[in-house]
């Protein structure tokens, strides 16, 4: 019989993938293009008050 | 090698997770202000909202439980909704499209930071048995007897705690007490709270504390009379069992 505590069958942690900085470079461009992007246009929105 | 630079990338991103997310949404700041000195409150609050909502989402992520990194994003979407359809102006379906991007940038760009477990909800506080409540009560007439200065008092106290020992070892034995518990207790507690608050002891107090002593140690003996006569029954029994098996 296996000692309780043996681990050699323990399932070992799966590495992150090799592609996870192109993830989260895809994640920063989203948020560029909708949170910045919205930024932006209330910024110019904001300055177009001013005048009207 | 390419996996540890990437595990350490990953280790400086869990570290500084969240910090970016009030950066991409920092140009709501003087589209706030540009909007304040243009009388444009729309602009004001959905900037506000939008740049406030980016903070708290970034403080969510920086809490690094299991499923932040998903709140947050709903965080984000609703802020840059909001800000998409009050401060930027962008109609109805636009601020949608903006919201769902703002939810799957932040998705993907915390993919694969570690979460940890939420800690566990604290226990709650256990409630005090009937023996504990009526220590406790004992206790404070204790100390209202030391201030009176009152040793009858004290020793009908004593006497009870007593009662209350023999309890503790024998819990099963409590249902037999709980009359002389709630009366003898409730007596007690009142006659001290009269004489603290400055009644003269009447000529038949000390008798009936007399009573109370004694009535204690009565209970106190049956107690231990019962304990002995279930024991004697338990040895008798024991004594036939072994004769009836032929030891």
């Amino acid at each position: 019989m296996e000692p309780r505590n043996d681990r050699r069958h323990d399932p070992e942690p799966k590495p992150p993938a090799l592609y996870t900085p192109l993830v989260w470079a895809g994640g920063g461009l989203l948020l560029t293009l909708t949170v910045w992007f919205t930024g932006m246009v209330a910024l110019f929105r904001g300055f177009g008050s001013l005048f009207y | 090698m390419v996996e540890n630079a990437l595990k350490g990338w990953i280790g400086f991103r869990t570290r500084t997770r969240g910090f970016g997310l009030p950066f991409f949404a920092s140009p709501l700041i003087p589209a706030a202000l540009l909007g304040a000195l243009g009388g444009d409150e729309r602009i004001v609050a959905g900037s506000a909202l939008g740049f406030g909502l980016s903070v708290l989402a970034a403080r969510v992520l920086r809490r690094g439980r299991k499923g932040d990194a998903d709140r947050a994003a709903w965080i984000m979407a609703v802020g840059t909704g909001l800000a998409a359809s009050l401060a930027a102006g962008l109609g109805v379906i636009f601020p949608f499209v903006l919201a769902a991007g703002a939810f799957f940038g932040t998705r993907m760009s915390f993919e694969a930071l570690p979460e940890t477990a939420p800690p566990p909800p604290p226990e709650p506080p256990t409630t005090p048995g009937p023996i504990e409540l009526a220590r406790e009560r004992l206790a404070r007439i204790e100390g209202a007897a030391t201030r009176l200065n009152e040793p009858r008092v004290m020793g009908v106290a004593r006497a009870m705690e007593g009662v209350l020992d023999d309890l503790a070892e024998r819990p099963e034995r409590l249902p037999q007490a709980r009359r002389f518990l709630s009366v003898h207790l409730d007596g007690l507690e009142r006659i001290t709270e009269r004489l603290e608050g400055g009644a003269a002891p009447p000529e038949r107090l000390p008798a009936l504390l007399e009573d109370l002593s004694r009535t204690a140690g009565e209970l106190r003996e049956r107690l231990r009379r019962e304990e002995t006569e279930a024991l004697d029954i338990q040895v008798k029994v024991m004594s036939d069992r072994l004769r009836e098996e032929g030891y």
